[in-house]
């Protein structure tokens, strides 16, 4: 029996967004104490949970000492390697989002674009220097410049506070992680209108030739991913229940089907409802999007509805669960013959 | 590769070797390894993303090389400018970075090319010259069904003059034809809107205009008070005057966003022609006719496929689009790409007219050239098996002739008659294998 090595960030935005996630989504993590690198899911037997510092995990899922992982999708396409074993398990898990971006001198009116920084970077060059750009993400940042255009350029390594350099003078423009760009404003720099390198969020990564191989692997993934698919799509409805007096079930589901526009209601139940003293009252529940939930509720009140609530629901799942039918196409490439 | 994909990856080269060696072509060889300079345009970042680079222990900024052209004209160019054209043939292992989600992501990152260059021909019939070469060589080799496709960028620059546009513009536009092609005309002015080329209110964001405000009071500012009220001490390595320089620069060539939207419409009206030689060229000449522009370019165009004709290559065999485009800034003329029947899908190889090229790599003059290369992996998948002519090897037993001396005076007198024989030192048969 081959547990399912589950790589988490450390710390950080990530270390808590995952963790919220995670308790969302009934799969909250168990760590004796916060300096154990190690931890379980009580929820989930089978998968152990490996804490790790995010710029490693992309590379561990790599080599496949972790089998899957929770990164920001700028570190994994920064640190992955290309026709590797890791694919996108999940492309969007809703929090740590942010973008790297290229800023400038705020002074510098007259670049606004990348084509403006590719012209500057020639007249540095005829000056005799290279434009110097401090940044993380180097590899991105490298090949986002060459693809547009901006060649002679010298990458200047800064382990943090890069929106200082172009004031301190060792860098002329900067490639950072912003989430609203506040602090770049701030500190006299101006993203360039098409200066987006990549924009980012957490996503699930996972080594495709562990799952395709390891049926148990792939079923504790499988319950991972459906899990957090389910409860991210249930934070778009509500369940209403009301009362509203009908002749039978099928009339009272008549009526309340008969707006078009609610047409689209998930899970509609009509039951009697047996107050001893009249039996014509009916309990209404449906699955609604919280976008229709003012209209639905109005249409209950027109229908004579009563005693009208709407609750959270924890998961909300579908005929299938795309992320994973997504994954076993993913995976077909890595299928080894003969296990 | 195995003996039998050598041996007929050799035949190949002799092959064409000896179809450009008798148009006067001679071998030129290049270094492999190169200073990553040569191969960073000045504009353009299609191959320097691609590149294998790296720090030799001296610190220098090496790559290996992606193609020949820019060293080829190199070579030339640090030779005194001779009378006549020079033609050059050369072939070799290119090498470029492909990520998996490039279009060509499927290639080996080590390819060979073998290809020629024309240099110092101005003249159209040098064009017809290349495109008949290209095609020749292919018949050689058996494959009869090579079939060549032209565009021109020196058309579209053409017709892009006369919509007053400024350089950088015209460049941006230019390097979309590929999109605008294929139908990506929205996403295509989104970018141009993001860029600044296309402003309406609608979708004019609070920045642009905020930004555009504070450009223009500081400007203002800068007139009346003069330099570093506006700048504070953060404009870095440059100097206040230098920004403000370039932005009058800028604001002078400022383009009108009704002449882009025109000169983007009727790009994008010739981007999708494309066809037999005959038809594109007139539906090509409507195109810019109903868009009010004359592109005396064109009539370039149809010289070069009239050459290409005089040179042997029937008309069935050229087709025009308008749509091509390599994004590259020192293409200046007719290019071409050459496929196989009607799959479009792989080409065997490639060229074109860039006489910007040597100005480019930084010399201070134009220097007329053309060229073209064969993929040739692909060339060689496209050769039927007849080209192996491996000889088979008569092997010459130690025993059976009774001593090595004389296993090895047989085996020499077998090579002395023009045959492969080579000793065997242990079986007791002389045999024959292969």
């Amino acid at each position: 029996m081959s547990n399912l090595r589950f790589a988490l960030p450390s710390s950080g935005a990530l270390y808590d967004g995952t963790s919220k996630l995670l308790d969302e989504c009934g799969l909250s993590v168990r760590r004796a104490n916060s300096r154990r690198y190690t931890a379980d899911i009580p929820s989930l037997p089978g998968v152990d949970v490996l804490f790790q510092r995010q710029s490693d995990i992309t590379i561990e899922i790599d080599g496949g000492s972790a089998d899957i992982g929770v990164v920001g999708l700028d570190r994994y396409y920064e640190s992955r390697l290309e026709r590797g074993d890791t694919v996108l398990l999940h492309d969007g898990l809703g929090f740590g989002d942010s973008k790297l971006v290229i800023a400038v001198p705020d002074p510098w009116l007259d670049v606004t674009s990348m084509a403006d920084l590719a012209d500057i970077a020639l007249e540095f060059r005829a000056k005799g220097r290279d434009l110097r750009i401090a940044c993380k993400y180097e590899r991105l940042v490298k090949r986002f410049l060459n693809e547009n255009g901006v060649n002679y350029v010298s990458m200047v390594h800064v382990s943090g506070g890069l929106e200082a350099a172009p004031v301190m003078g060792y860098a002329d423009v900067i490639a950072d992680i912003t989430a609203t760009g506040t602090t770049l404003r701030e500190n006299g720099l101006r993203i360039l209108v098409d200066g987006t390198v990549i924009e980012s969020q957490s996503v699930i990564v996972a080594n495709g030739r562990a799952l395709a191989n390891d049926q148990e692997k792939l079923t504790q993934a499988r319950q991972i991913i459906e899990k957090i698919e389910a409860s991210q799509r249930a934070k778009k409805y509500q369940r209403v229940t009301g009362d509203i007096q009908g002749e039978s079930e099928d009339e009272v589901a008549r009526q309340v089907t008969h707006r078009p526009e609610l047409s689209r209601l998930d899970g509609l139940t009509v039951s009697a409802v047996h107050t001893g003293k009249q039996n014509n009252w009916f309990t209404v529940q449906v699955l609604v999007r919280k976008s229709d939930l003012p209209d639905v509720v109005s249409h209950f009140r027109d229908l004579g509805g009563i005693g009208i609530a709407a609750n959270d629901v924890q998961y909300v799942y579908r005929e299938r669960c795309e992320t994973y039918d997504r994954l076993v196409e993913n995976l077909k490439p890595f299928k080894e013959s003969g296990e | 590769m195995g003996s039998t994909a050598l041996a007929k990856r050799d035949a190949v080269i002799t092959a064409l070797r000896g179809v450009f060696g008798l148009r006067g072509y001679d071998r030129s060889e290049t270094p492999i390894l190169e200073q990553t300079e040569l191969y960073i345009r000045k504009s353009g970042g299609a191959l320097s993303s691609r590149l294998y680079g790296f720090s030799e222990p001296s610190g220098l900024e090496v790559s290996l090389r992606p193609e020949f052209t820019s060293a080829i004209l190199r070579q030339v160019a640090n030779t005194s400018p001779s009378k006549g054209q020079i033609r050059i043939m050369y072939d070799g292992p290119v090498f470029r970075y492909a990520s998996p989600e490039d279009e060509d992501g499927d290639k080996t990152r080590q390819f060979t090319q073998l290809g020629a260059e024309m240099i110092g021909a101005t003249a159209p019939s040098a064009d017809g010259e290349i495109i008949a070469m290209a095609l020749e060589g292919l018949e050689t080799l058996g494959i009869t069904g090579g079939r060549v496709v032209v565009g021109h960028v020196g058309v579209l620059v053409d017709a892009l003059s006369e919509f007053n546009l400024s350089e950088r513009a015209k460049l941006f536009l230019i390097n979309n034809i590929g999109k605008l092609k294929n139908g990506e005309f929205a996403a295509v002015s989104l970018k141009a809107t993001r860029l600044g080329f296309i402003t309406e209110s609608v979708v004019d964001d609070a920045q642009a205009a905020a930004d555009r405000e504070r450009i223009a009071s500081t400007i203002e500012q800068v007139l009346s008070e003069g330099m570093g009220v506006q700048f504070g001490k953060n404009t870095g390595a440059r100097t206040p005057a230098e920004i403000v320089a370039r932005l009058s620069r800028k604001m002078s060539q400022i383009d009108n966003p009704e002449d882009f939207k025109r000169a983007l419409k009727m790009l994008t009206k010739l981007s999708q022609v494309n066809g037999p030689a005959v038809s594109a060229l007139e539906q090509g000449e409507a195109v810019l006719s109903s868009a009010g522009v004359s592109a005396e370019l064109i009539s370039n165009l149809g010289e070069v496929l009239e050459s290409a004709k005089i040179e042997g290559v029937s008309s069935d065999r050229l087709s025009i689009d308008f749509g091509m485009a390599r994004g590259i800034a020192y293409y200046t003329g007719m290019l071409f790409d050459i496929y196989l029947q009607d799959d479009q899908s792989e080409t065997l190889g490639g060229g074109g007219r860039y006489d910007g090229l040597t100005r480019a790599l930084g010399y201070d003059r134009d220097v007329p050239s053309l060229g073209f290369a064969y993929n040739l992996d692909s060339v060689i998948a496209a050769v039927g098996p007849s080209h192996d002519n491996s000889q088979k090897t008569t092997m010459v037993s130690c025993v059976s002739e009774g001593s090595v001396a004389a296993a090895v005076a047989k085996a020499k007198q077998l090579r002395g008659s023009g045959k492969r024989s080579a000793i065997d030192f242990q079986n007791s048969n002389e045999s024959s294998e292969g």
